[in-house]
């Protein structure tokens, strides 16, 4: 309805309108010698138009007649202005530069003069983006912004987890908005499971980065504003490659194929057998057993075996997994309109077998100039995504539950895992590696649509009105086969009667904006940017499911196929309004003030809560403006900026009432009743009470910051301080069950964020064969809670009894809790008579998973047609429960458990280590033990402190190499580039503290519980090569 | 210049009047379509009975029956969570599950099935909510002794229940089921339970005199707890009880017990454990060797042969600190239900909990809470020691009868087991050993009930695992991590597991 009011409206401001000239220009945009730049920027000042130029160089754009100025940018190039007049042909050439002095896309996709802005706003090129291929999107941000914590869940497939500045909130989601050509996109998903089915990727994983022209961080709220309530959490701006008007069209296609393997695999021991105590014992899994001498033994099969070590039995598990890309792209136009049309297609086999992602990427987008005021844009991107998965998590379906401690003396490569029907044949309690990942089957399949339609009409030279309305919508399928015998929870936890799951996820995002520009030149001096506008947004999730259990029929995968099958059905639905206003204030290019206030109202909030209002603040000052002989000298430019912003948020829907819900039983062990009950269902009340009451929680960010050039602009500098504070966040405090809730909602605590962001680039060489150029990225931030719910002394964001992640009024947000040895008050352990540690009975503080410090360090070498590029990507800090470091060593395979020889000559057992502790007497410890008592499950492995490990790094993220033909040298082949080059990721990894794996895993996934490591899969490390040809 | 800024004005007022107007019922979604504001009696009943069933199976369960060794914890290499428990290794976060289903489900949901019998007029709906409350109650004071009573579920209204005293909550649960059994007896009642109840479904003509029976029984198991410290109540109150005519759970058709299904998730929650944690739990050497020692009868419905093939059938039990492995007699059909298919046993003859060469059972057998054997035993040991009427020997005898029974044994094989070692003897001390240890063997898979006796009693004698972390049995467990981090007004934690609850003193 209010869609049909805002048309009617924009109806009647055409009417009363005055006609204005415009005026087509057209140009070549080249480098100093002359050589074109493909895809510079081309826009008009002070509003979102604009175009890049095309493969030759040109570019066409319709500007109004009259005091128009167009900004020319190129990464990489100092960006530059020139009044137009009455000119209709301008050719202009960039020089080279870095950082400074570029437009940027900022929010609803204004591109602005950075020298005004008064926030910190980040921007990475395509090429930047996808040096290095990868599947995900999220992946390829790594290590490239300030202020940015990208944190790798591990995995291929998985996701990441982006945190720009610090969390802002307990329980909701702290992942940034994602926009897409100014319409917000859905990105949820990425969490692992804990007990049940496969790992999950987040769902940026569906945009093409071959698409993607550039993509801007907006990281504080003064930057996000605009997008209201859903960007407290910072934005991530994807602007698609477009096509050129005024150019014939051009055709580009380009591949690349990547080698994935597993980065780091433990340092095993290949001296003891499969057992216990010495002994060869067929069915323990554990490698306690006698020294590998080649004697025979009956194996778990009966069969006699002569033992032996199997040195790859686990390397055997990980493949070589491969990931393959072709893109084919067609853009061009006329000189009213232009298009461009882009298939993509992506194929990634994972390191595990049956692991395989396929993706089809088709985008469209074009805009036309109808009339000289009239310019109607569309984009649209259809996705079609694939994937099979195996399973994850803490169950006994998922491969890596023991795959990583398989006795050092079983043949998994070889010995058979099934017989003849299928039935698995496996010592261990658990599913074995290959039967599950063959038969424990899972997949899934979205069709995702997103794009948006554009209609902006200019009134007058300076009054412009656009109607923008997007969508979001997939439909996520998801299929789970759980075979008969399944000894693990696998997809539908069917006590191995074999199971199906069939899971449908809907989801729509509607978006609509309608806004206002007027840009005014009020004196010689002031200019004035003003914007207002609305938005509507409206979000609808649906999902259904059904979980049989009990096959019938073996490999029949038909729900219909099981004696029982539990349907359940849910939805929820969300609305948001908000009317913003923006405007930007210039005085010559001195100074610029920029203030926006916003009002929104949430549908999640009782009526009376529902609406809340919210401004920022931002000021920026170029200091060479002031005093002209200032310029001239080292320094190019120098600005501060400063900001004082606020964004409010809604709370999730339904949290306003209490609810009664259908019951069941479960205990966490995996026995549960699920309805219906022999034909009964039951009802219960929620133990999650709600809050009539509740309103938005609210973040306000304070910061400041400068950017310097000097030198030619050959060193770039970019500082920002910042204080982000949350207050009034909305969760479900828990309760004590004694009062028969175990949660409620409401608006409690408050997070304090500090932090520092420091970028700076030198270019040491710049010459006409070549630049090199270094960038550094800084992050620093602290997140503190500063304050829980009244009575409240913790929050459990995930994990287990022991060990769990909680906040913690006054600490570091997210801490790592289990339990610890027994120390007396000077903080000796205490042992027991035998030896071996005591354990604390309650859980207490055992590691920080925020790391000090983050930092990313590129490297650019361009000669002749040569580009060298490569990325650090350096942590100092954050720690990690490892749960698989800690069954390497119970289990006795690690390396270092063999570090003393196990036995003495004389056959006896080694007592080779022990402890540091008081003996229950109060005298030093000097009982002896064994490897096996020492590492094993009354030993080190008693206490989960035992297991916490630093996880600083430094790794090699990202190396490319690549080469552009030179034109000359194409001749007269129908190609106008040719470009070949080669690449990697995760080319080298130094984790001094984390043995035997890498440190990049989060059992949870995206999640706000980071800092435990159980079973996950490992993350790889690919190599690969790629080539891009245009017509 | 003018118009312009007046128009935008304008355009700043429309939307302001557009927003004033329709606003408000766009945004009035925030109604959850996945559940609902109000629920009927009817199913919150089931559902407080489905979670008393699961949980007599559930987490309780193992920690009672580990402590009493009915069962070892135990494992074929990895750790499990049993194995630390039965070495006493039990810690606060690991009870947050069980108390949040205790008082937030179960409780919870039955308090809300009493107010709104009262609101509706259904005593009898009113009746079986307070005696399965009594119930749950007594559960919990007799795991942790004082606990949130008088102050508990009240929800937002009261965040911090102070805990009361464990025998304040004893004599108030008296009163209770005296409510109950009043209420159930009422001769009108707009509802009444049928169906739906899990426990004692059907008509309620049918069920009303085996809730009745019930309720007097969980008195006597009440008044026998206090053996200890006060034989004297004990025996006063059982005889005023008995002598007033009030009827029991006299024979197996009225035992207080869930029956279950044998579909995946129906299945009742000791075979399901068994099934998603295989190898976790084996049958204890203290229960298997006590049985061993009478060549019980009903061993071949508690457990399987170890080995396997062993003829005359073989039974041998684990106990803490054994060494990893499968080789032992496992939990069978008396637990879990009917069984099928060829178990396949290796060369020790063990036999695997899942997947290929193992037995599969239904899922179906009942948990029992409250049986007709331990009503008999409690009886004789009220006659034997407290002066309470009836005769002993005969009681004992009964009371083995009805286990028999119940485990499915023949008159024949019962009346031959009794002749063998049926008659109690010796001092009375050593007849209240005989008829605990019989209680122990009847009250296989009862949750609680055998710890409890074992603590009242001091039987069956029991060893302590040579890895336990204590050096005593455990008298109580620790109170919930929840409760210690989120109520204000929860006790200082406990030391360690040894504080005794109130009867226990």
């Amino acid at each position: 309805m209010k869609k049909l009011y805002l048309i009617l409206l924009g109806i009647l401001c055409l009417a009363s309108t005055s006609l204005v000239a415009q005026i087509q220009v057209t140009g070549t945009v080249t480098d100093p010698n002359g050589e074109p730049l493909i895809g510079a920027g081309v826009t008009i000042k002070g509003t979102s138009q604009g175009t890049i130029t095309d493969f030759s160089g040109m570019y066409s754009i319709t500007v109004p007649d009259g005091s128009t100025v167009l900004v020319f940018s190129y990464t990489g190039y100092t960006q530059a202005e020139r009044p137009v007049g009455t000119d209709t042909k301008i050719d202009f050439v960039l020089q080279e530069g870095v950082l400074l002095g570029e437009t940027v896309i900022t929010a609803l996709g204004i591109s602005r003069d950075k020298s005004q802005l008064g926030y910190g706003v980040a921007e990475i090129s395509s090429q930047e983006l996808t040096r290095a291929k990868t599947t995900n999107v999220t992946n390829s941000l790594a290590g490239k912004v300030a202020g940015v914590r990208v944190q790798g869940s591990g995995g291929s497939f998985a996701g990441s987890s982006i945190i720009i500045r610090g969390l802002t909130t307990f329980t909701q989601s702290n992942q940034p908005l994602f926009v897409v050509d100014g319409i917000p996109i859905d990105n949820s998903g990425g969490g692992n499971p804990l007990q049940n089915g496969p790992v999950n990727s987040n769902r940026a994983i569906d945009i093409n980065q071959e698409d993607v022209e550039n993509v801007t961080v907006l990281k504080g709220p003064a930057a996000a504003a605009l997008y209201g309530s859903r960007a407290s959490n910072g934005v991530i701006l994807i602007t698609t490659k477009k096509g050129a008007k005024g150019k014939r069209g051009t055709i580009t296609y380009s591949t690349s194929y990547a080698w994935d393997q597993v980065n780091r695999t433990p340092d095993y021991q290949n001296e003891y057998a499969q057992g216990l105590g010495g002994n060869y014992n067929n069915t323990s899994f554990a490698s306690w057993g006698p020294q590998i001498t080649g004697q025979q033994v009956t194996n778990w099969f009966g069969e006699t075996e002569t033992l032996a070590a199997y040195p790859d039995n686990v390397n055997d598990i990980f493949r070589t997994g491969s990931n393959m890309q072709h893109n084919l792209s067609f853009a061009g136009g006329s000189d009213r309109s232009s298009y461009r049309l882009s298939y993509g297609y992506l194929d990634e086999s994972g390191i595990l077998q049956n692991n395989r992602l396929q993706r089809h990427n088709l985008t469209f987008n074009a805009n036309s100039q109808i009339t000289d005021r009239l310019l109607v844009s569309t984009s649209a991107t259809y996705t079609n995504n694939a994937s099979t998965r195996s399973q994850q998590g803490n169950q006994l379906s998922n491969p890596l539950f023991r795959g990583w401690f398989i006795p050092r003396s079983y043949d998994l490569t070889n010995l058979p895992f099934e017989d003849a029907v299928g039935n698995q044949r496996y010592f261990g309690g658990e599913d074995h590696v290959y039967w599950t990942l063959k038969h424990n089957r899972y997949n899934d399949e979205i069709n995702r649509i997103y794009g948006n339609v554009a209609v902006r009409y200019d009134f007058t030279s300076w009054l412009s009105g656009e109607y923008k309305i997007g969508v979001d919508m997939f439909d996520f399928v998801r299929r789970g086969y759980d075979q008969i015998g399944a000894r693990g929870g696998a997809n539908t936890s069917a006590n191995g009667l074999g199971g199906i799951l069939e899971g449908n996820d809907l989801s729509k995002n509607l978006n609509s904006y309608f806004t206002l520009t007027a840009t005014r030149q009020l004196t010689d001096d002031l200019n004035l940017v003003f914007l207002l506008g609305t938005e509507a947004f409206k979000n609808v999730r649906e999902n259904t499911q059904v979980i049989g259990r009990g096959l019938v029929v073996r490999d029949f995968q038909r729900i219909t196929n099981t004696s029982t099958f539990n349907p359940t059905y849910a939805s929820a639905e969300t609305r948001l309004v908000g009317v913003f206003a923006d405007a930007s204030l210039s005085y010559k290019n001195f100074l610029n003030l920029n203030l926006t206030a916003r009002n929104d109202w949430s549908s999640t909030f009782n009526a009376d809560n529902r609406s809340y209002f919210y401004y920022a603040i931002a000021a920026a000052l170029n200091i060479l403006e002031l005093q002209p002989s200032w310029k001239g000298g080292f320094v190019n430019s120098a600005k501060l900026r400063a900001n004082y912003a606020q964004v409010g948020k809604p709370a999730g829907a339904y949290s306003t009432e209490t609810y009664f819900g259908i019951g069941g039983s479960a205990d966490g062990f995996g026995p549960q009743i699920v309805y219906p009950f022999g034909g009964l269902t039951g009802l219960t009340l929620g133990n999650g009470a709600g809050n009539p009451l509740i309103g938005p929680e609210f973040t306000t960010n304070f910061e400041i910051g400068t950017d310097i050039a000097l030198w030619d602009n050959r060193v770039n500098l970019e500082f920002t301080w910042y204080n982000q504070k949350s207050k009034d966040i909305i969760l479900a405090a828990p309760s004590a069950p004694s009062a028969g809730i175990s949660s409620f909602i409401r608006n409690a605590g408050e997070i304090d964020n500090k932090g520092i962001e420091l970028g700076l680039s030198v270019t040491p060489l710049r010459t006409s064969v070549g630049t090199w150029t270094v960038g550094v990225n800084f992050t620093k931030f602290t997140s503190t809670v500063t304050a829980l719910s009244e009575g409240v002394t913790n929050i459990f964001l995930g994990g287990f009894v022991t060990p769990n992640v909680r906040l913690v009024e006054g600490d570091d947000f997210g801490q790592i809790y289990g339990n610890q040895y027994l120390r007396n008050a000077d903080g000796r352990i205490l042992l027991n008579a035998n030896g071996l540690p005591r354990i604390t009975t309650g859980v207490d503080k055992i590691g920080n998973p925020n790391p000090d410090w983050l930092m990313g360090v590129t490297n650019t070498l361009t000669f002749g047609g040569f580009t060298f590029d490569f990325l650090l990507d350096i942590k100092k800090g954050g720690q990690i429960y490892s749960r698989n470091i800690a069954d390497l060593e119970r289990n006795g395979v690690a390396a270092s458990t063999a570090e003393f020889p196990r036995f003495n000559a004389d056959g006896t057992p080694n007592l080779a280590y022990k402890f540091d502790g008081l003996l229950p007497d109060g005298s030093e410890n000097n009982v002896f033990v064994t490897a096996e008592q020492y590492f094993g499950n009354a030993g080190k492995y008693v206490a989960a402190e035992g297991f916490i490990y630093g996880t600083s790094w430094f790794r090699v993220r990202e190396a490319s190499i690549s080469y552009r033909i030179p034109k000359r040298m194409l001749g007269n082949l129908p190609f106008s580039g040719i470009e070949i080059g080669a690449f990697g990721r995760n080319l080298f990894l130094h984790a001094p503290d984390y043995p035997h794996l890498d440190p990049e895993q989060n059992a949870l996934g995206i999640s706000n519980a980071q800092g435990l490591e159980f079973n996950a899969l490992p993350p790889a490390r690919s190599i690969g090569v790629n080539l891009r040809v245009t017509l | 210049m003018t118009t312009y800024k007046s128009k935008i004005k304008l355009l700043g007022l429309a939307f302001a009047m557009i927003f004033a107007s329709s606003c408000n019922k766009w945004l009035d979604i925030n109604q959850d379509p996945n559940n609902i504001l109000d629920a009927p009696i009817q199913q919150l009943l089931t559902n407080a009975t489905v979670n008393l069933g699961f949980t007599g199976g559930s987490d309780l369960f193992r920690y009672s029956t580990l402590l009493s060794q009915q069962f070892s914890g135990q494992t074929t290499g990895g750790f499990t969570q049993t194995m630390e428990y039965e070495r006493y290794n039990i810690q606060a976060s690991d009870l947050n599950n069980v108390w949040l289903s205790l008082y937030s489900t179960t409780l919870s949901d039955l308090d809300i099935v009493i107010q709104k019998a009262n609101a509706s007029g259904s005593p009898h709906y009113a009746g079986v909510a307070k005696v399965l409350t009594a119930y749950t109650y007594q559960l919990i004071v007799d795991a942790w002794g004082n606990a949130p009573y008088t102050q508990a579920l009240k929800g937002v209204d009261n965040l911090n229940p102070v805990y009361d005293n464990g025998a304040d909550i004893y004599t108030n649960l008296f009163v209770k089921i005296d409510e109950a059994i009043a209420d159930m007896n009422a001769a009108t009642s707009a509802l009444s339970p049928g169906t739906n109840s899990t426990i004692y479904p059907g008509a309620w003509a049918d069920s009303r005199p085996k809730w009745i029976a019930f309720a007097n029984t969980l008195k006597l198991r009440m008044y026998i707890h206090y053996s200890k410290i006060n034989p004297t109540f004990t025996g006063q109150k059982i005889t005023e009880l008995v002598n007033s005519g009030a009827t029991f759970i006299d024979s197996n058709d009225k035992n207080f017990q869930m029956a279950f299904g044998t579909t995946p998730n129906n299945t009742n929650s000791i075979h399901a454990f068994e099934l998603s944690r295989p190898n976790y739990l084996f049958p204890n050497k203290t229960l298997v060797n006590l049985m061993n020692a009478k060549a019980d009868p009903r061993r071949s419905s508690y457990f399987t042969p170890f080995p396997y093939t062993s003829n005359p059938a073989e039974y041998f039990g684990a106990s803490g600190g054994d060494a990893p492995g499968i080789n032992y007699s496992r939990m069978h059909t008396y637990l879990r239900g009917t069984a099928s298919g060829t178990a396949v046993p290796n060369a020790q003859g063990g036999i695997p909990a899942t997947g290929t060469g193992a037995l599969t059972y239904s899922g179906s057998a009942p948990i029992r809470m409250l049986v007709a054997a331990e009503y008999y035993f409690i009886r004789a040991e009220a006659a034997l020691l407290y002066g309470a009427p009836g005769n002993a020997q005969q009681l004992f005898q009964d009371g083995i009868r009805a286990s028999m029974s119940n485990a499915g044994v023949s008159t024949a094989d019962a009346d031959a087991f009794i002749a063998a070692h049926g008659t109690l003897s010796g001092s009375n001390q050593e007849q209240l050993r005989q008829i605990i240890e019989q209680k122990f063997i009847a009250n296989y898979g009862v949750v609680m009930e055998p710890w409890t006796d074992y603590r009242r009693t001091g039987y069956p004698v029991i060893s302590i695992p040579v890895n336990a972390i204590l050096t005593a049995v455990p008298r109580s467990l620790f109170y919930a991590q929840s409760e210690i981090d989120l109520n204000t007004n929860a006790p200082a934690q406990k030391p360690d597991l040894l504080s005794p609850v109130f009867w226990d003193n």
